[in-house]
């Protein structure tokens, strides 16, 4: 990897970067990992209240983007053929026609994901792990550049339906936006005032230089040391009491390549230890599921890897 | 947090140094210190840790059996003293283990199966600070009162804790804090020390007034027993051969001669006995043909007794103690020995060894002499003969006296007895001997003042007599015909007018009977069993241990080149940025072992308070990284590049305060 390729990634990454904060106000660290996300080749899962700005933080990102760019809206009664698409008689050429879903595109925006059914957010697992979908027995590939970004309330809320593990795990990283700051919250509403800043937002960046973005985030260098340090802090999950079922193989596998495309954010040829640390509750901690009596003494998921953190020595 | 260096081996020396077991603790202490040299590593897991926390509770069982049977006495001391070497088991793979930390669970077996449950963090600990601790409390066996033990104590609490001392503040202002807690520390023991001596003196005058303080004093105030009445704690069960049902029997306490202001004294000094048969038989008076046997078991008070014993006492046997002494009134006392006493003597049953008359045994106090006279005659003692004056001074107390334990005022009268003898008439067991004394005196019949017990009481439930320390009694000895014999004028009535005073109760009889077959089994079958087979007792320890440790035995080895390396080497040759680390540790800011170097020096840089120190320790951590973590191309050139860096950072680092 040259210089210059580093130096495009950076450049690229901090334009998308300023330009989604035209929009978001005061997220600059989630839009670096939602990024690196983006870089590392994985899908994003936003959680958080309503009216946090998901939503629109996601269309931003997709708006930042030349590329195809498609909503669904999930509800209770949403079908797993309304996201896949459906064939459809015709009766003038007397054949099936394929009527193809939104899911083929670059970028899909799965709005409130977990208010679907989970019959319907299983109809994403293949598309999201494999980037291929099986419509009529027929097996059609995806765009090259396929990026799920979706938002989800707290499962806790109403209506909702908690997300299946292995569509979980096809997540890369689950972000808690949480609430801004006053000072940045007043800033967002003089500046909504008269008309939403979504509306002006402009594409930054081809789908050419996308694609070149994750093709040189996959060529960061990783030393041996530190993925032997991403796969104990997995395979700790896995380990620790309480936790019904630890982070997956593929954790590991996301952890290493968000770390790679957060380097780049660095101006960084190489992972060293901090990156992987800053991101690792994104990565692993949406994945795990507790021991309900564990989470009843009041750990989350985030505390559990947080002590893991905590408790494995960090090579420097 | 390990020790320092030779830190455990000094403490197990000067433990084995105070106690006097040097050579086993020159062993421990050399097999300890031995870790710190020797390479090799056992790799323990949680389930061999627990294996040796095993080996060491069967060994502590092992001592506690031995201690109270073979030991008798003491046995929480012999076990203190042994503590170091029981726990030695636990400290020794604490060292030898490649973790070089217990977990915690280890030591507790309800712990230990919740390995299996969840949410339970393992906590690793080390021990070695609590095993030097039981060292230090081990060596306080010795107990050898001087400032030795303490400064001693002081100087290890100094060494262990100088190592683990926060860098940042300054050597004085520690030295200083050290000095103060050490001082406060003196006079803290110091203050307990004389807060419990004041203690014990409260509790022992408490206490006194119902048990006789010391069993060795040679004298006896009247109303010394009368005090003693109000107990019906069990003292004494006693067995006769020849045991008569309903018949009282005396057992004989001390005897005194002398009476001066209504005490009693006794001016005879003590010769030893000689023990025979292991100090288990013990020569009185010389043998003699159809002796009876009794047998009697008590409890020594802070190691000594006087014997309570039938008259004419020729032998005692199987009786341990450390010393016996007797002195020519027959009172004999012994020193030292199991808690629960076994006597069992022969005795003659009637004709008593005492010292013949002397002046001392007729003689009468002035104070008292005008009333006895007025007795004397009133009772027409002096033409009468010995056997008709015993037999008046008996009638006279049983037909004009009561008994009482409620004693009246003094009245007019000088003394307690001229107001038992004139005006109450009315008192307990000694104002009826000490009046019966001065009387026969006064008749020019020699006599002495005898105390002990009264044994009266047949418990059914233990299957032989009991004495309630409420049976205490006093009498007479009175010289007649050429001979001493028992004359007890109290009257008999008293026997069911103390049991009515004071009733006993049942329960508490139990726990008594409960504690005393206890006792028995203690120091008599459990003796027994030990000396016929102890080893055999330990034969099944022994087994365990065997197979414990050979489970134990099955851990793999590990030599020093096969252990994991930390970092590259870094033990070696500390290099780049680990030179910083450690110049900053010295200065106070430790690194947890989570911490990159980036979020450590994020989290310090305010105390650092210098920007460009501050921005020139990101650069050179930078080319750390660089180094440590980038691509392995022109290595060596990078680590030139970043050790001249971190030569210059740390001499700017060293010149900081």
């Amino acid at each position: 990897m040259e210089t210059s390729d580093i130096l495009f990634a950076h450049d690229l990454l901090m334009r998308l970067s300023d330009n989604i904060e035209t929009v978001i106000k005061g997220q600059t660290e989630n839009i670096r990992y939602i990024l690196a996300g983006f870089a590392g080749g994985g899908h994003i899962l936003l959680e958080d209240n309503p009216g946090t700005g998901k939503t629109t933080l996601a269309k931003a990102l997709a708006k930042s983007m030349d590329a195809k760019f498609k909503r669904i809206q999930f509800t209770p009664d949403l079908l797993p053929s309304d996201i896949l698409g459906v064939s459809i008689f015709d009766p003038a050429k007397k054949e099936f026609k394929l009527h193809k879903g939104p899911v083929f595109t670059h970028i899909l925006l799965a709005d409130e994901i977990n208010r679907a059914s989970p019959r319907t957010q299983s109809a994403l697992l293949e598309a999201m792990a494999e980037g291929q979908v099986s419509i009529d027995g027929n097996l059609m590939n995806l765009e090259d550049l396929f990026f799920v970004i979706a938002t989800q309330n707290p499962i806790e809320s109403r209506g909702t339906y908690p997300l299946p593990e292995s569509q979980m795990d096809r997540f890369a990283m689950q972000l808690e936006l949480g609430y801004i700051t006053k000072e940045t919250e007043a800033l967002v509403l003089s500046e909504q005032s008269q008309t939403h800043p979504i509306h002006s937002v402009l594409p930054c960046m081809t789908l050419e230089e996308g694609l070149k973005l994750r093709r040189l985030a996959g060529e960061v260098f990783i030393s041996k040391e530190l993925k032997d340090y991403i796969v104990a802090l997995v395979t700790a999950t896995r380990e620790k009491p309480g936790v019904l079922l630890g982070a997956s193989p593929r954790a590991s596998i996301a952890l290493m390549k968000t770390a790679q495309a957060l380097a780049l954010f660095d101006k960084m040829e190489f992972v060293g230890p901090d990156h992987i640390q800053q991101i690792a509750v994104h990565v692993i901690a949406h994945r795990l599921i507790l021991d309900p009596r564990l989470k009843f003494s009041g750990v989350s998921s985030r505390t559990l890897v947080e002590e893991i953190l905590k408790s494995i020595p960090v090579p420097v | 947090m390990k020790t320092p260096r030779f830190f455990l081996g000094m403490v197990l020396l000067f433990w084995g140094w105070q106690v006097e077991l040097l050579w086993i603790a020159l062993v421990l202490a050399l097999i300890l210190e031995s870790a710190r040299r020797v390479k090799t590593r056992f790799e323990l897991q949680p389930s061999d840790f627990n294996k040796f926390v095993d080996i060491s509770t069967v060994l502590l069982a092992g001592t506690i059996v031995v201690a109270l049977t073979m030991e008798k006495e003491k046995a929480n001391l012999i076990l203190l003293k042994w503590l170091p070497l029981i726990f030695f088991p636990i400290i020794a793979a604490q060292e030898f283990s490649v973790k070089g930390r217990m977990d915690i669970k280890s030591f507790f077996l309800v712990a230990r199966k919740k390995v299996e449950m969840r949410f339970y963090e393992t906590k690793e600990i080390d021990v070695s600070y609590i095993y030097a601790f039981f060292c230090i409390l081990s060596s306080a066996f010795a107990n050898t009162k001087g400032y030795v033990y303490f400064f001693s104590v002081a100087v290890f609490f100094v060494w262990g804790l100088w190592q683990i001392r926060s860098r940042r503040v300054p050597l004085v202002g520690w030295s200083l804090c050290m000095l103060i807690v050490i001082l406060l520390g003196y006079e803290g023991q110091a203050t307990v020390r004389k807060i419990g001596r004041s203690i014990s003196n409260r509790i022992m005058s408490y206490y006194g007034r119902y048990h006789m303080i010391d069993p060795f004093k040679t004298y006896t105030a009247l109303g010394e027993i009368g005090d003693l009445k109000f107990s019906d704690e069990i003292v004494l069960r006693v067995s006769f051969d020849d045991y008569v049902p309903g018949k009282p029997y005396l057992l004989h306490n001390a005897t005194y001669n002398r009476f001066a202001s209504s005490n009693w004294f006794a001016k005879y000094g003590f010769e030893r006995i000689e023990g025979k048969q292991n100090g288990t038989f013990w020569q009185v008076n010389p043998p003699k043909n159809n002796s009876q046997k009794m047998t009697l078991y008590f409890r020594l008070q802070k190691g000594k007794a006087v014997l309570s014993l039938p008259p004419g006492v020729i032998d005692i046997s199987e009786m341990k103690a450390g010393g016996c002494e007797k002195n020519a009134l027959q009172v004999i006392r012994i020193e030292d020995g199991p808690s629960l006493i076994k006597a069992v003597v022969s005795h003659t049953g009637s004709s008593f060894y005492d010292a013949l008359p002397e002046p001392e045994d007729i003689f009468i106090p002035i104070k008292e002499r005008s009333f006895l006279e007025a007795t004397a005659q009133k009772l027409g003692l002096e033409n009468k003969s010995e056997e008709e004056i015993l037999k008046t001074i008996h009638t006279f107390f049983s037909s004009e006296f009561t008994y009482s334990l409620d004693l009246k005022g003094k009245g007019k009268s000088q003394t307690p007895l001229e107001n038992f003898l004139v005006n109450t008439k009315a008192g307990h067991c000694e104002f009826f001997a000490t009046a019966t004394v001065l009387l026969l005196r006064q008749a020019g019949i020699p006599a002495r003042y005898a105390t002990g017990f009264i044994a009266h009481e047949y418990s059914p439930l233990e299957g032989r007599l009991v004495v309630r320390l409420r049976d205490a009694h006093a009498w007479t000895k009175v010289f007649v015909n050429g001979q001493w014999r028992n004359f007890d004028t109290t009257p008999s009535s008293s026997l069911n007018l103390d049991s009515e005073k004071i009733p006993t109760s049942l329960l508490e009889d139990i726990l008594s009977f409960f504690g005393f077959k206890l006792s028995q089994l203690r120091h008599e079958t459990g003796a027994k069993l030990m000396e016929t087979y102890g080893l055999w007792l330990t034969l099944p320890l022994g087994l365990i241990l065997v197979l414990r440790l050979k489970k134990a035995g099955q851990i793999k080895r590990i030599g020093d080149q096969d252990r994991p390396a930390k970092g590259k080497n870094r033990k070696e040759k500390p290099t780049g940025f680990y030179r910083i680390e450690e110049i900053l540790i010295e200065k106070g800011f430790p690194r947890y072992p989570h911490e990159t170097y980036a979020s450590w020096l994020k989290r310090i840089f305010h105390h650092l308070d210098d920007k460009a120190m501050t921005d020139s320790l990101f650069l050179v951590l930078k080319q750390h990284n660089q180094w440590r973590f980038g691509k392995p191309e022109h290595m060596e050139e990078q680590k030139r590049k970043l050790n001249k860096g971190v030569t210059v950072l740390m001499e700017k680092l060293s010149a900081m305060p």
